[in-house]
């Protein structure tokens, strides 16, 4: 049985909510208040307790214990208690109910760049961070050029850090934490930030550690890593932990229920989407046939389902999908051109439409689906359903998809099978 | 296992609870970060030279520009009474501990704000800030120091007899004195926005109460049999300030050590710095918050 090593009980936090009414506290303001309750208190006894009116709980009633050598994911809404709850296990803010326990030294990288002091050089930082850490100056000399090395700032080392790009001030804050060999390590969205070359080396570094026995609490909304770093992940919802288990599991959770991915959805013909000419009546996307649960590997094909109805005989409708990534830069947009039907009149009745995404095309990613039902010649759009169905793609990183035995960085939406060719010319 | 890991203390436990743990193992944990402190205390000694265009110039040119202007006033012009001495050493002598005190708490009041990067990010006992400045300030009482030997043996040809060395007592005074009272303004200005505001005015407000521009034999000579009373002494006192400026005059200058204002003051300092440390260990929890 391995050693607990993060062990939270109970623990919320609350902040008080700022109202238009209520401004910044004042010294005077307070002593004047204090006194006014004082002398509520004489005359007419002891006021009523506080309610919780005023407070916004950012955590509330939450339990976790993590192993040792365990790598944990938390995946959350912007809003659902993560970064507060890092906060509160790296202490930098104390909880309102609840206990932690930690095991061992524990660091953390939150946001940003761990803590610099922006008129300090990089190099001041490195020493300083360290200190923090709880590190002798010898112990971070000796690991100084591999801290710089990592992070790929020799050139600036000596500039003040207000002077750093934001990517800079990761890459050397995840130097250091990178090269304290914490027990614990807490890791905050460092993916957001940095170039992917970099963001590869961290999550390869986290990976080594991982599989070093450390014990590792990663925060983060990018699903492929979650899905690649940790076997367990726990998923915050408005301040409490809503599920915790495997981590596939958690996403599809997640997906599910809190992120808005939906692999199907059913209407009633009273308030289908459309008009008079046609209806939308489900959608539903499949891997292989089979329904998706979670994140799908990228090396299977995704089907997309569309049921509609047609109710005036004689129209040439033409279905067609549209993907967006989650910041709503398109990725493709197909029609069905199936001579069967394309540009064909069609009779009344209900049908069926099935578009098949290969495996091994898509690069990994989460992906909307929007679909519409139109017709041409006169143009006339029936149904645009926008954000109707979403997926996500993995790679397990066995090593026979499209990337091969590479494990670096792959750029772009796409990642299809080309047809590559080499002969040996001469030699 | 490599020979850092060797290193590495027994694992311990950190217990994260609301009250922020007991006071006696907040106090017990300071002295691992040791390390941070003598960091913080470099960083606000280099930030004191170095981030005026006349760097180190600065530091010494500050308390002889202060010195000429008021002996200039007070001493010339307003003919303060100096106990004998020459107004210019009289006043050096008080102002000695006074810039020290002056200097520390006027940046303590902004030192936990100043520091958000680090408030916000990381975690680590939040008293080494104030702490540090209170060491980083000695830096600048070392100048003012040499600065007075060198204008009390080259100038007037006065040098300080065998009572010099007692300058210790008032000078440990000083220091409990000024840890006390920055402890307690960096943790008020987190939560009250005033603080900081307040606090600059406070500080003149306390020099003009002190007996640094004025010898507090001043108060036997105009307040007659009144300042003979032991309330009036006990009142003076309490304000450890008073012992700590009468206290440097007489080892600089010659005279005996005002004892009983000296043990008045470090009842007060000594309440002080401790009431300081509790309400800053319960207030630490909250300040990532408010900052």
């Amino acid at each position: 049985m391995a050693r607990t090593m993060l062990e939270v009980q109970g623990l919320s936090k609350s902040y008080p909510l700022r109202t238009p009414t209520s401004s910044e506290e004042t010294l005077v303001r307070q002593a004047v208040t204090s006194g006014r309750e004082l002398l509520q208190r004489l005359r007419r006894g002891p006021p009523a307790a506080a309610d919780d009116k005023g407070l916004h709980w950012a955590l509330r009633n939450i339990n976790l214990s993590v192993a040792e050598g365990e790598v944990v994911s938390v995946i959350g809404h912007n809003g659902s208690g993560k970064s507060t709850l890092l906060k509160i296990l790296s202490r930098i803010t104390g909880p309102t109910e609840g206990r932690v326990r930690v095991t061992g030294r524990l660091a953390s990288l939150l946001e940003v760049g761990t803590g610099f002091h922006p008129d300090l050089s990089g190099r001041d930082n490195i020493f300083l961070n360290a200190a923090i850490l709880g590190m002798s100056r010898d112990e971070i000399r000796r690991r100084f050029d591999a801290i710089v090395a990592f992070s790929g700032v020799e050139a600036f080392i000596d500039t003040p850090v207000k002077n750093y790009s934001s990517g800079m001030k990761v890459r050397l804050g995840f130097a250091v934490a990178a090269h304290i060999d914490p027990d614990v390590l807490l890791i905050d969205e460092v993916l957001a930030v940095g170039d992917a070359s970099f963001q590869q080396r961290c999550l390869k570094r986290i990976e080594e550690f991982g599989s070093s026995g450390r014990t590792i609490l990663y925060v983060s909304h990018h699903l492929p890593s979650v899905a690649r770093l940790s076997h367990r992940t726990v998923v915050l919802n408005q301040g409490q932990v809503t599920f915790d288990g495997p981590t596939l599991a958690a996403i599809h959770h997640y997906e599910q229920h809190i992120g808005g991915f939906r692999a199907q959805r059913q209407w009633n013909p009273a308030s289908a989407p459309g008009d008079d000419s046609a209806r939308l009546l489900a959608l539903e996307i499949t891997s292989g046939g089979l329904p998706i649960c979670g994140p799908v590997d990228v090396r299977q094909p995704v089907e997309l389902t569309l049921r509609y109805e047609v109710f005036i005989g004689g129209l040439p409708i033409m279905p067609s999908l549209h993907l967006h990534d989650f910041g709503g830069t398109p990725v493709l947009s197909s029609v069905d051109i199936h001579p069967e039907w394309h540009g064909q009149a069609r009779p009344t009745g209900v049908y069926e439409t099935k578009a098949v995404l290969p495996g091994n095309w898509f690069n990994e990613g989460n992906f909307q689906v929007a679909v519409a039902l139109s017709t041409l010649e006169p143009y006339r759009c029936h149904v645009y359903v926008p954000d109707a169905l979403a997926f996500s793609l993995y790679d397990p990183m066995i090593g026979d998809s499209t990337r091969g035995q590479y494990s670096g960085s792959l750029k772009g939406y796409m990642r299809p099978l080309l047809d590559w060719q080499t002969q040996r010319i001469s030699g | 296992m490599t020979a850092f890991e060797e290193q590495l203390p027994a694992v311990r436990d950190t217990l994260i609870t609301p009250e922020g743990g007991r006071f006696s193992s907040y106090l017990r944990s300071l002295p691992a970060f040791r390390q941070l402190l003598v960091f913080l205390v470099w960083k606000d000694m280099k930030v004191q030279v170095a981030q005026t265009v006349l760097g180190f110039g600065w530091l010494v040119l500050r308390p002889l520009l202060n010195a000429l202007v008021l002996t200039l006033v007070f001493g010339r012009l307003a003919r303060m009474p100096s106990e004998g001495h020459p107004y210019l050493l009289f006043f050096l002598a008080g102002y000695l501990p006074w810039s020290y005190f002056s200097g520390v708490v006027g940046k303590a009041a902004g030192s936990l704000t100043g520091n958000a990067a680090l408030v916000t990010k990381v975690y680590f006992p939040r008293l080494l800030l104030p702490g540090a400045l209170v060491l980083a300030g000695l830096l600048e009482l070392v100048v003012t120091f040499t600065f007075f030997m060198l204008v009390s043996t080259l100038y007037y040809g006065v040098l300080p007899g065998a009572g010099l060395f007692w300058i210790v007592v008032p000078l440990l005074l000083l220091l409990v004195t000024t840890a006390g009272v920055s402890i307690w303004l960096s943790a008020l200005a987190v939560r009250f926005r005033d603080v900081r505001q307040a606090s600059g005015y406070l500080i003149q407000l306390m020099m003009f109460m002190a007996p640094v521009i004025w010898p507090l034999s001043l108060l036997s000579q105009r307040l007659g049999p009144i300042a003979d009373d032991w309330v009036l002494k006990l009142l003076a006192g309490l304000y450890p300030i008073v012992g700590v400026v009468e206290g440097f005059r007489r080892a600089l200058l010659g005279g005996p050590m005002p004892w009983d204002l000296l043990g008045l003051g470090f009842i007060t300092a000594s309440l002080l710095l401790l009431s300081g440390l509790v309400y800053f260990h319960r207030a630490e929890q909250r300040m990532a918050d408010s900052i």
